[in-house]
């Protein structure tokens, strides 16, 4: 061997014991995790007794489920938008971009907010697009689903209204279906 | 042949494999990116993570008691200190310095190992508790088994503040100091031999997961499809939505995952694969990215441990090195 250099007093056995070890315990649980060997399917029943380490419990060794289920052509994508209208019914496009909104932004506050009427969450964006159009009188956030067709072909699926808004005076929505004071 | 050397025999093959005299150079150049990289996500988080460590600690600590489902190895972690501790915000935060003070000391290399095994706990403590309510993401595997490991080899033996003090007391002393490329210890190579077989059971397990639990349904196209799209609109990708519409591409990349995921295993057999996997494995992984934003980033410095990293530096230089100039020292 070239003067490699090797320094033997670290080979000690017992040193490479330990290292054995560790090597068997982390490909063991990984294999463990991996391959479910302590977590087969709720489906075969007669196993039942070995799922004793389904995940995460031996995080981080784990298995790799993710985006595994089968889809076929007709499954529908839900999308959602957020629309807006003047006294006199005219759109008014919300620019995300142009507003200086990020994509998480308007999806987990704006569109979140106005699905489940949280005020805190929507007032801000929604007050960047009203001090853009403040003819903003009507808010609308609707599902519009995409659906997969056989081919692979991408068309739009039938739009829905999940909430409507009219705007008050100070800025903050009002539910559209509730009776005017 | 005897039942006795039958056994010596596999110890034989087991210490070559484990145990042979491997560059020291190749564990130290994965411990600088792995711990580099985890310590840039601790400490610059806006630039990789959706929400940032700080926030997320906060949002968690304020959560009831009822939803704090302590992982296994954080239980393992904070043994110490009872079974029913919980972590409070103030703990959580000084956690997060503990873990970028010790990111620093470990990246540079002073008191490598005992630095590593500070940095690698108080990461996986961090991770752990964050994975503590009821969701558990599987970016961090890899790279949290690949930092546990590191303490347990020299990864400081090169390319550290270590190395440079015990190379200059050498040189004091007289003794010969070789050339940073040519140092070899048998304990330098099992961490990554140990990586890649992780890899190859991770692919292998995803693989697996499409295959027996949907059948060849899930090479239709519609469900890579759907996935794509699905991601793509939820985070914002338009490159992600324009591939959506292009089907017979879908299909194909769908035969690429399972293909990719299912012969990984190959490179174990065959290390001269990892010439074509790893960069196929880069193209795969930019691709989850860039379509659905799933950030395996972190995967890619782990990859790292299939490199032979010594030789493609002795390769540059032979490469850089005028012909009839003196040979410098590494």
């Amino acid at each position: 061997m070239h003067p490699e250099f090797v320094e033997q007093r670290n080979a000690s056995p017992g040193r490479r014991r330990a290292i054995t070890s560790l090597i068997v315990l982390v490909i063991g649980l990984q294999a463990i995790a991996g391959f479910k060997l302590l977590c087969p399917p709720k489906a075969l029943g007669f196993l039942a007794p070995l799922r004793i380490a389904c995940p995460p419990t031996l995080w981080p060794f784990t298995d790799y489920p993710m985006y595994s289920r089968a889809w076929a052509a007709g499954s529908s994508l839900p999308r959602f938008r957020v629309v807006g209208y003047s006294r006199l019914g005219a759109a008014l496009p919300f620019e995300r971009e142009e507003f200086g909104v990020t994509h998480r932004r308007y999806r987990e506050q704006f569109v979140q907010g106005l699905l489940i009427q949280a005020e805190d969450l929507y007032r801000p964006v929604l007050d960047v697009w009203r001090a853009r159009y403040p003819e903003l009188s009507r808010v609308e956030l609707v599902e519009d689903p995409i659906v997969v067709l056989e081919g692979g072909d991408l068309v739009d699926g039938e739009r829905r209204t999940l909430r409507s808004y009219r705007l008050a005076d100070d800025g903050s929505l009002i539910d559209a279906r509730a009776r005017p004071r | 042949m005897s039942e006795r050397s039958r056994v010596e025999r596999v110890a034989r093959w087991w210490n070559d494999y484990w145990f042979r005299p491997s560059p020291s150079f190749d564990l130290a150049v994965c411990r600088i990116g792995l711990i580099g990289f985890e310590l840039f996500m601790l400490c610059v988080p806006f630039a990789v993570l959706t929400i940032p460590p700080i926030q997320m600690m906060a949002i968690h600590a304020a959560l009831p008691l009822s939803d704090y489902q302590p992982l296994p190895i954080l239980q393992l972690i904070t043994l110490p200190l009872g079974g029913d501790y919980r972590p409070t915000l103030e703990h959580l935060e000084w956690v997060y310095l503990a873990a970028q003070i010790s990111g620093v000391i470990a990246l540079v290399g002073f008191w490598t190992r005992t630095a590593a095994a500070v940095f690698a706990l108080a990461r996986t403590f961090l991770i752990a508790h964050m994975f503590s309510y009821g969701e558990f993401h599987h970016i961090e595997t890899v790279s949290t088994i690949f930092l546990l490991l590191l303490p347990f080899s020299p990864c400081g033996r090169v390319l550290s503040v270590d190395a440079w003090l015990a190379r200059r007391r050498d040189r004091a002393a007289g003794r010969p100091v070789l050339p940073i490329l040519e140092v070899r210890d048998p304990f330098a190579g099992w961490p990554m031999r140990v990586i890649r077989i992780v890899f190859a059971i991770v692919y292998l397990s995803a693989a697996m997961s499409k295959v027996l639990g949907s059948g060849l349904d899930w090479l239709n196209g519609y469900t890579l499809q759907r996935y794509v799209l699905q991601g793509a609109l939820y985070w914002g990708s338009d490159v992600g939505v324009a591939l959506a519409h292009h089907f017979h591409l879908i299909v194909a990349l769908g035969w690429f995952s399972v293909i990719f995921e299912s012969t990984f295993v190959a490179v174990l057999r065959w290390p001269r694969l990892a010439l074509l996997y790893l960069p196929l494995g880069i193209l795969f992984h930019v691709g989850i990215w860039v379509t659905i934003r799933a950030p395996f980033m972190i995967w890619l410095i782990c990859y790292s441990a299939f490199v032979p990293w010594s030789r493609v530096a002795q390769s540059l230089l032979s490469t850089i090195r005028r012909p009839g100039a003196p040979r410098p020292t590494p």
